[in-house]
């Protein structure tokens, strides 16, 4: 399932960042949330950013849509399908948004309006970017959500959010980003704030919808197990830098970059027998701040080496490990 | 919805209840009558007068009295002012003060939301500074300040309107409207403003905008409903105090309004008068508050159950 989408039959991707940059205005100076992140994603890829809280990767998400805070401001580039959605205007980015690119929020409790009914928020895109008629739209909308397994969608439609579960509202959610059939998707932790036993039911409706119209995914998480089971590729984020990128499956197998490694040791395992205690990484997560000159991860790493905390490690291939692997540390590739 | 409507039309019946007991009995908890004075009289005209205003009788007879004469909109003769019943005096005031009070909400109403809803989507910006200032003003000096200092401006200095009274048509009520619409206009202006602000920091809101449908309809379709939750909850009680009269505009342009008489009847232990005007600012504050709650249960589906 984990084909190499990318280098396999479609060279051209559909979204690509370069040097994207996240910074915050704040009281005594910028904050850096995301820090030069390059990311390629092939049309119908399924991408993980993992990360703990504050390494920007909701931000990545945010920045894309043109839904960052009023005092936050994106540089680089972001190319999707042949425009830079950081250069369009108002006007142009909304026939984006919505249309080719969804969005699904974290909090599905108050993420939808509670003042109209369900069915009229799902047919407002159509109406809106494909200029359906009303009816249309709604007949379309009840559809999808029988598609996400709402029951008795008809009269489910005709009622307001709160008479929906948290794992109702998600779907809900689901249905409404994917009705216009985008290209992409971006799911911000979509499942952090739902019950255990409903996150995998509701991760996997998401991916089979997306698998069926063909959508590309940037799922967000700080959830491994989440990546493990839906994702083609991996990107870990710490302090708003890249620090590892691989294909899912390799990643799991051979972690190279020290933090993927804590990540990993961190994550109880059902095949392993049972260990003592669960591997803990020691310090705090480094939250978005002043730019470093060195690794950002170098105050929590325990193979550091002195040039950690002088020079910036560049995200690079590991020698011995797969040719898409790339990995920012000073400790693997270069002999040390 | 009918159901609810009708449940709160039940509360508003037994709150009114409450309150004609209340005020019946609380009239006579105070010492003194409508005719006690320190000028003697004698025993015989006392009684005599008494008699003729039922006050001879045991309290309780003198309440089933009341009520019963309630039942037929009935509230008595005004024990103060001679031959003029107490509906008499309401029937002569409540106009003036009903239309004044309406104008100047309805004035209060569209200018404070608009200044509150242009102030919260250019924050900072001119009209946000035009409304603080508004804002300060209103709420901070008195009618009573504003009210003389508009008269010598714009009655005595520019000689454009009267200066108080009701004998030059339409113009005579434009300064009172005015004046008592400001502080309401502060006031909801501010309110509006924070609402906005708050909502437009919505999550729900954040997925609109992500739905690219357009600013303007990110703004009308799910912005302004839930902005305005806050408002048309404060329009109800606001809306019930200033109809029912204010004894400083009415003072301050000479107006003969309902306010007026209700400061009087007091001072003068008009028994009738006081308990007719508290049931009827009483009656109008219920009314008003049923509809904003109906109100709000309409435009917040989440109100319907309560």
């Amino acid at each position: 399932m984990t084909v190499d989408r990318m280098t396999q039959s479609n060279p051209e991707p559909l979204l690509s960042l370069r040097d994207l940059s996240v910074r915050f205005r704040m009281e005594g100076g910028r904050t850096v949330a995301v820090d030069s992140v390059d990311l390629d994603l092939a049309p119908g890829e399924v991408l993980g950013i993992v990360g703990e809280s504050g390494s920007g990767k909701s931000q990545i998400l945010y920045a894309l849509m043109g839904l960052l805070a009023s005092n936050g401001e994106a540089r680089g580039e972001a190319c999707f399908d042949g425009q830079d959605l950081f250069t369009l205007s108002p006007r142009l980015l909304d026939r984006v948004r919505g249309s080719e690119i969804s969005m699904i929020f974290q909090d599905p409790m108050t993420s939808l309006n509670p003042f109209m009914r369900v069915g009229d928020q799902l047919a407002e895109g159509l109406i809106v970017h494909q200029g359906m008629s009303k009816d249309a739209a709604k007949a379309e909308a009840v559809r999808m959500l029988d598609r996400v397994r709402i029951p008795d969608a008809a009269s489910r439609a005709r009622r307001y959010p709160h008479e929906f579960s948290g794992g109702m509202r998600q779907r809900v959610m689901i249905a409404m980003a994917l009705l216009a059939r985008p290209k992409l998707l971006l799911a911000d932790e979509p499942t952090t704030a739902l019950d255990v036993t409903i996150q995998a039911q509701v991760l996997d409706l998401m991916a089979e919808l997306g698998r069926e119209t063909g959508t590309a995914i940037i799922l967000v998480t700080h959830d491994l197990g989440v990546v493990a089971r839906l994702c083609d590729r991996v990107m870990v984020l710490y302090g708003g830098r890249v620090m590892e990128e691989a294909q899912a499956e390799a990643l799991f197998d051979t972690p190279s970059h020290p933090y993927t490694k804590g990540l990993l040791a961190a994550m109880p395992r059902l095949e392993t027998e049972l260990t003592p205690r669960l591997g803990t990484i020691p310090g705090t997560p480094r939250s978005a701040g002043r730019e470093v000159a060195g690794c950002p991860f170098v105050a929590r790493c325990e193979v550091r080496l002195p040039i950690c905390t002088t020079a910036r490690p560049t995200l690079r291939g590991v020698a011995g490990l797969e040719p898409s692997r790339r990995t920012a540390c000073h400790l693997t590739g270069a002999p040390a | 919805m009918l159901r609810f409507i009708g449940k709160r039309l039940w509360n508003g019946a037994l709150t009114l209840a409450a309150l004609v007991t209340l005020t019946f009995f609380v009239m006579r908890l105070a010492p003194g009558g409508p005719f006690s004075r320190n000028r003697k009289i004698s025993k015989e005209v006392q009684a005599n007068i008494e008699a003729a205003f039922h006050l001879d009788e045991p309290v309780i007879q003198q309440f089933g009295r009341f009520v019963w004469r309630l039942l037929h909109f009935d509230l008595g003769p005004s024990t103060r002012f001679r031959d003029y019943s107490v509906n008499d005096l309401i029937a002569s005031g409540l106009p003036y003060s009903l239309t004044i009070g309406f104008w100047a909400m309805v004035v209060a109403t569209f200018v404070g939301i608009a200044l509150g809803i242009l102030g919260a989507l250019r924050r900072n910006g001119m009209t946000d500074y035009v409304a603080g200032t508004i804002g300060v003003i209103g709420i901070a000096i008195p009618i009573f300040v504003i009210g003389p200092v508009a008269q010598a401006y714009f009655a005595l200095h520019l000689g454009w309107l009267p200066v108080g009274g009701m004998g030059a048509g339409w113009k005579s009520w434009v300064l009172p409207v005015l004046v008592l619409a400001l502080p309401n206009i502060a006031y909801i202006s501010r309110l509006t403003r924070t609402s906005m602000i708050e909502t437009m920091r919505e999550n729900y809101v954040r997925t609109a905008r992500a739905k690219g449908i357009g600013g303007r309809r990110v703004l009308l379709k799910h912005t302004l409903k839930g902005a305005l939750l806050p408002v048309v909850a404060y329009l109800g009680p606001a809306t019930a105090a200033i109809i029912t009269g204010s004894v400083l505009i009415e003072t301050v342009f000479a107006l003969p309004g309902i306010g007026r008489h209700f400061v009087d009847a007091a001072l003068n232990r008009d028994y009738p008068l006081v308990t007719g005007i508290t049931l009827l600012y009483g009656g109008i504050v219920i009314l008003f508050n049923i509809g904003t709650d109906v109100l709000r249960a309409w435009m917040d589906p989440r109100l319907r159950h309560a």
